[in-house]
């Protein structure tokens, strides 16, 4: 008989909400920038509600938590698994925030310049790749990966620094220049924050930070 | 859904087991030993109880030493004050030096090295005596007669237990009317007034409630300024909370010796880390 | 697994109610079978008592009391009871100071010294020792032990005090030896260890800690030797003679109380004489130190029982 059998169960439960987190983060993010060029104002405003999905689901997750340590008195990787989950759920919150509030940029106006919007597409389409990329890191425990992916966030940065400062992607109205600006730093925050999932990963893994 | 999602570490990590003869992270210390086993061996008859234990012990520490039950941690620490040798089938082999002198060398008697190493046991075990003549009996019996030597000496012993203030108007009470609790702070203030440097404790709160026992966890961290402890222990929150350093002990030996940080938040060896998460056995 | 039995219905089936008369019967049973020796003694007390009474309607009481001259068989008979209650006294007196010492010693080499296996050769031994009869033990007294004292000490007279005292003793050690020991095996090794952690020695632990502890068992075992002594009868009327007198002479003819009772009962002593009475005094006076003794044993019980 596994000892403390009902500690691993409710490890593997939080281990399970995390990911159940992380997926329906994901699942927010692809396509988001889409909705900013195409959808109507009231696709973006129900968008904005699935959010309060998440938000519950951090909660919870912080609640088990904190109940774990309380009762079980964990030690060693257990509670570095525990602190982190609540680490990462945090920061899967603030994806999932920035997701929000790039639709929110929909509600107020329609950003229609191509050529800023390949940019932003591109932004999302990396940070989609990184977050996936995190998972698999964790599932195969590989550093190597884990180091490269919290390389790449310098590209979205790179991006993001495109397209604030280039007067390329002026537009006549400087109010949606100043959404669309807005709309590329939600990007670039939300692939902070998959850097810091990575780092949280990590820590998990060797018990060690990276600098 | 198997409810198995323990992460696997220890591929990631340092592959080494730490054998008994690395000291981790402990060699950068270059405070003195108080206590040092060399290959030390013991053997219950046959049983070969203890095996090649090389361990030091530092000055001012607190020494915790946790394992599961029947791993020889108790034997070891009766070890280092020769209690163990009450059992008449025990054999030993190997060194324990205390500060330079190696406690089996024929000039060094039991008797000399049990004032110096003071021992606190798991079941409170006071002398039907008042609670003065509990705390003067190890003075009286080496020889210290003056009343007015032996009142500070009870007086200051007491204090160090953290208990006079409670008991100084009731000493020429009977220490058996006391809590459990109580009786075992006299019996640490007891092993105290002879001054030794080093305390053993075996299992010294197990027989306890949980105040008491924190009062006596408190009281080990006082007296770490004055002496050394080593204290056995059950209980490993006990040994987080307490202690500067914890030896893992498992069928006879040392599975990993280290600081309690290192112990408890990332041990090198597999089995410490399955045995501090509760998932031995 | 299912169980094709369920327990507590058998339990149910299995309560009966006669166990439950039984039940309430057992009481009253044990009570009368305890009054049976409750009676005994009393009916003892009240048969001493009532024959001393008509014992000192013909003597004064304060005579027997006070008086250190029993002659009862002279003209002028006297009945101080002074002379009898010191001849007890002398054998006592021997007996304890030869038994306790070594009485008590070997309980501490048994309890704290000697390993198992010559603990379990020995204790039965003692147990032999313990079952001798007396009449042997007066024989061995007076045909052993007195000539052996008189070839060393030429004061020795034939009957006298020390040689019945010292096989007195012999008799009593077991009990000393065995009560002690069971004492200071009592008391909880965990106390030892204490006291070993400290750096005494095994001397000073057994001296200042396991024989304080089991004082109470020790103090014991010499009250009940110590009235064991004094109802002594066999050994003193063999061996200590028949001369009661008052004084501290060891060396010559004395008499217990034991043995005077003897003495008259097994004599031809007429029905209703002063002397036939003065037996149920005299007897009177031995329950009453038995009584002493017993009182002295429970105070000493109660005192040192606080501490432990």
């Amino acid at each position: 008989m596994v000892p403390r059998q009902e500690f691993t169960r409710e490890m593997a439960e939080l281990h399970d909400s995390v990911i159940e987190l992380g997926v329906l983060v994901n699942e927010r993010l692809v396509g988001c920038v889409d909705t900013i060029q195409n959808e109507d104002a009231k696709t973006a405003r129900r968008k904005i509600k699935e959010g309060e999905k998440i938000i519950e689901l951090e909660r919870a997750i912080n609640n088990k938590s904190i109940n774990i340590i309380t009762k079980q008195q964990p030690v060693a990787t257990d509670l570095r698994v525990i602190i982190s989950s609540i680490k990462v759920s945090y920061e899967l919150l603030r994806i999932s925030e920035n997701i929000s509030n790039l639709y929110k940029v929909r509600k107020r106006t329609i950003i229609d310049n191509d050529k800023l919007i390949i940019r932003l597409r591109t932004m999302e389409k990396l940070a989609h790749l990184m977050l996936v990329d995190v998972k698999t890191a964790y599932d195969e425990q590989d550093i190597a990966l884990l180091k490269e992916i919290i390389d790449r966030d310098s590209d979205i940065d790179a991006l993001f620094v495109q397209i604030t400062t280039s007067d390329v992607f002026d537009m006549p109205d400087s109010f949606i220049t100043g959404q669309s600006q807005l709309a590329a730093k939600y990007l670039e925050r939300i692939g902070d924050h998959i850097k810091s999932i990575s780092y949280q990963v990590h820590f998990v893994l060797t018990a060690d930070h990276l600098k | 859904m198997t409810p198995d999602t323990k992460i696997e570490t220890k591929n990631i990590k340092k592959q080494n087991i730490v054998s008994s003869t690395d000291a981790g992270t402990l060699s950068n210390d270059n405070r003195k030993n108080v206590f040092s086993s060399k290959n030390f061996n013991l053997w219950y008859g046959d049983n070969h109880a203890l095996q090649d234990i090389n361990l030091d012990f530092k000055e001012n520490d607190i020494s915790a030493i946790i394992g599961p039950s029947g791993c020889g941690k108790s034997t070891f620490v009766k070890s280092l004050n020769r209690m163990v040798e009450l059992v008449p089938i025990v054999r030993t082999e190997g060194q324990i030096i205390y500060k330079d002198r190696d406690i089996f060398e024929k000039s060094f008697t039991k008797e000399e090295l049990r004032t110096k190493v003071g021992m606190v046991f798991q079941k409170p075990n006071p002398f039907p005596k008042s609670i003065y003549d509990n705390v003067a009996y190890g003075p009286r019996v080496h020889g210290i007669k003056k009343k007015k030597i032996l009142d500070e000496v009870v007086e200051s012993s007491l204090r160090d237990a953290a208990i006079w203030d409670e008991l100084k108007d009731r000493l020429h009470e009977n220490a058996y009317g006391l809590s459990g609790g109580q009786q075992q702070r006299v019996c640490i203030a007891r092993a105290l007034a002879i001054e030794p440097d080093v305390i053993l404790m075996d299992e010294p709160t197990s027989a306890l409630d949980p105040i008491s026992t924190i009062k006596v966890e408190d009281l080990m961290k006082e007296l770490k300024k004055n002496y050394s402890i080593i204290v056995v222990t059950h209980n490993m929150q006990q040994a987080a909370r307490v202690s500067d350093t914890t030896a893992f002990f498992y069928e006879g030996y040392v599975v990993e010796h280290d600081d309690t940080n290192v112990i408890f938040e990332n041990p090198n060896d597999k089995r410490t880390e399955d045995y501090v998460s509760g998932r031995f056995g | 697994m299912t169980k094709n039995y369920n327990v507590q219905e058998m339990i149910d089936k299995n309560k009966s109610n006669s166990s439950n008369t039984i039940e309430k019967l057992i009481p009253t049973i044990l009570f009368l079978i305890t009054s049976i020796s409750i009676l005994a003694t009393i009916a003892i007390l009240y048969i001493l008592a009532s024959e001393s009474i008509e014992f000192f309607r013909r003597i004064p009481f304060i005579d027997f009391i006070t008086g250190t001259d029993w002659r009862p068989y002279s003209g002028d008979a006297q009945y101080g009871i002074w002379a009898l209650i010191s001849g007890t006294f002398r054998i006592v007196i021997i007996a304890a100071i030869f038994a306790m010492p070594i009485g008590l010693g070997a309980a501490i080499y048994l309890s704290e010294y000697s390993s198992d296996t010559i603990r379990r050769i020995i204790k039965p031994i003692l147990e032999v020792l313990a079952g001798v009869p007396t009449v042997v033990y007066g024989y061995f007294a007076i045909n052993f032990v007195t000539p052996i004292l008189r070839s060393i000490w030429s004061e020795v007279d034939l009957f006298n005090a020390i040689s019945p005292g010292i096989v007195v003793g012999i008799m009593i050690i077991p009990m000393i030896a065995s009560l002690s020991e069971d004492a200071m095996s009592s008391v909880p090794r965990a106390m030892r260890e204490g006291s070993y952690g400290m750096g005494a020695t095994k001397i000073e632990t057994t001296f200042k800690v396991v024989i304080p502890a089991a004082i109470s068992g020790i103090m014991a075992s010499f009250v009940l030797a110590i009235s064991r002594a004094i109802g002594e009868t066999m050994i003193v009327s063999i061996a200590a003679g028949s001369n009661p007198n008052f004084s501290l002479d060891i060396t010559s003819t004395l008499q217990t109380m034991t043995a005077f009772i003897v003495q008259i009962t097994s004599g031809d002593t007429a029905f209703g004489t002063d002397i036939y009475y003065s037996l149920y005094a005299v007897g009177l006076t031995l329950f009453f130190f038995t009584f002493l003794m017993n009182m002295i044993s429970i105070w000493i019980s109660k005192r040192f029982r606080e501490e432990y």
